[in-house]
């Protein structure tokens, strides 16, 4: 035997060859392997999808960073992106009086004044264009605008319109925007309290001014009866002065007489031409009180009125502002699926192509 | 067959193509059940092993990917985890007289020549007979016995080559 290195191979190539053999049972084994090996039409399908292991992965990390995500999901507060001040009650107690009597009120005045405020927060991606198109809609119903901003994010429209014309005008506003992108408040207060107050302030007033009235009228009357007795006294005293002077006489007695009645009826006239002259003084500073005093009741009862017409123009007018805030894609999706249900799909998708990836590897049954 | 006429087969046999899983397993089951008879020593135990081996290796093949590896190397790589599988559970065979191994069949001046080699093998060492088994039973090139017994190519090179020597040496010894 020729034992050369390439001999050697060509041995041992040999040798390979020689062994090269079939299993006793080949055919029966090979019909065996090539039945387990039979593949469905479907599972062909799916052993195109390759990427269904990591499609898993993905799913579930999508879950899990949603379901870190839902728990900060709210709707809006209208309070949220307002930054501009409000109608409070502090506002309408500085305005109206406080309410009398404590507390409350009877059940029986069934009477209603509500002051209505509307907050309402507008969610879109078109700032500018929204907050123009509500400063108009608050003018086409009547309205007033009394502030407004307009930026980039954020915009915002504090108005005045006319209670009469609110539903309308609350009906427009939420025409501008999907109903899950719009979130409104309204509040209503009752005025009663406030409006029993002033009524009650101007029956006070009124009945001071008539008490105040009689008591000039009064004044004015026993003015005049004490003039008109005095003025009698005097010009009694001053007719008898007239007659002793007119009285002639030679005798002494009778003229000394005269002379002291005649001192004494000047002391006399005097005397109650001061007192009238004091009365008149007395009389005007009285009546200049009263007259002070009707004024300032007068005065009271016109600002009392005033406040009763800025009270009824208050309830007249529904006051509030509209914010215009933007939104991000994610939060619009978010307004459609909450993100519980979000992280659900997820999570039901991977479990999915989990079990697909699992039928996938099990293609060729045993 | 090379290694992407192969590949082709699988590709098809995993579309479901029996005929070409057919092909495969003609080409490729002589040279894997010479190894493992050859390995084992035992013939209905490895026939079982070409069984689990074909199983094992069709379960897998969706998830095969040559990149121009060839299946041979991969298929072979199963049957070796097969036969460490079983050699964890039971002993190794002990090796018997290659004069009276039931041999396979083939050409007289073959099987000759077969039970010269096989005595002169069993001189060397298992890691030798190894690198033999791969390279003449099994027809792998060096690349893909580096790729099976997951050693360095050079490594396999130095290896096989000590090896034919030491055939070569144990075959001369022979020489009557």
């Amino acid at each position: 035997m020729n034992h050369t290195p390439r001999s050697i191979h060509t041995i041992l190539a040999e040798w390979g060859r020689a062994n090269h053999a079939l299993p006793p049972n080949n055919d029966a084994l090979k019909a065996a392997i090539l039945n387990t090996a039979s593949i469905t039409k479907g599972e062909k399908l799916l052993r195109h999808f390759s990427f269904l292991p990591w499609l898993s992965f993905t799913l579930t990390g999508l879950a899990a960073a949603t379901l870190f995500l839902a728990p900060t999901a709210q709707y809006l507060s209208p309070l949220t992106y307002s930054s501009a001040p409000r109608v409070t009650e502090e506002k309408i107690r500085s305005v109206y009086p406080e309410p009398r009597p404590y507390p409350g009120t009877p059940i029986t005045d069934r009477r209603e004044f509500l002051k209505t405020y509307y907050n309402a927060t507008l969610r879109t991606r078109r700032i500018m264009d929204l907050t123009r198109r509500v400063q108009t809609v608050v003018r086409g119903f009547g309205g007033r605008v009394d502030a407004t901003t307009a930026a980039e994010k954020f915009g915002y429209v504090a108005f005045a319109v006319p209670s009469n014309r609110f539903e309308s005008f609350s009906r427009e506003i939420r025409s501008l925007a999907p109903g899950r992108f719009i979130v409104e408040e309204t509040r209503a207060e009752n005025l009663l309290p406030q409006k029993r107050s002033i009524e009650e302030q101007e029956a006070y007033i009124k009945k001071t001014l008539a008490e105040l009235n009689a008591d000039r009228d009064k004044t004015i009357t026993a003015h005049t009866q004490t003039i008109r007795s005095l003025q009698s006294r005097i010009a009694s005293a001053n007719s008898e002065i007239a007659r002793l002077h007119a009285e002639v006489t030679d005798n002494p007695q009778r003229k000394a007489e005269i002379a002291a009645r005649v001192k004494e009826l000047t002391g006399l006239v005097g005397t109650l031409e001061s007192s009238l002259a004091r009365e008149n003084t007395a009389h005007a500073n009285r009546l200049a009180e009263i007259n002070a005093e009707i004024r300032a009741n007068e005065t009271a009862l016109e600002g009392v009125r005033a406040q009763d017409k800025e009270l009824m123009d208050t309830v007249a007018t529904v006051e509030g502002h509209i914010s215009v805030a933007w939104i991000s894609i994610l939060e619009i999706i978010r307004l459609y699926v909450p993100l519980y249900w979000l992280a659900a799909l997820f999570g039901l998708g991977a479990i999915a192509a989990f079990v697909v990836n699992r039928r996938r590897s099990r293609l060729i049954t045993l | 067959m090379d290694h992407y006429e192969e590949e082709s087969l699988a590709r098809k046999a995993v579309r479901g193509d029996r005929d070409a899983l057919a092909l495969l397993w003609d080409t490729l089951t002589p040279k894997l059940f010479g190894y493992l008879i050859n390995t084992l020593r035992n013939r209905a135990l490895a026939e079982d092993i070409v069984q689990t081996t074909w199983l094992r290796a069709i379960e897998g093949l969706p998830r095969f990917q040559n990149r121009g590896k060839g299946l041979r190397p991969w298929l072979f790589a199963i049957a070796r985890n097969e036969c460490r599988r079983h050699w964890r559970t039971a002993p190794r065979e002990v090796p018997l007289d290659p004069l009276t191994h039931d041999g396979g069949e083939g050409a007289e001046s073959l099987r000759d020549t077969r039970l010269i080699v096989e005595q002169a093998l069993q001189k060397l060492s298992e890691d030798d007979r190894e690198l033999l088994r791969l390279r003449y039973i099994a027809d792998l090139k060096t690349a893909d016995i580096a790729r099976v017994l997951h050693i360095n190519f050079v490594t396999v090179r130095v290896r096989l080559h000590r090896a034919l020597t030491r055939a070569r040496i144990a075959l001369t010894s022979q020489k009557p």
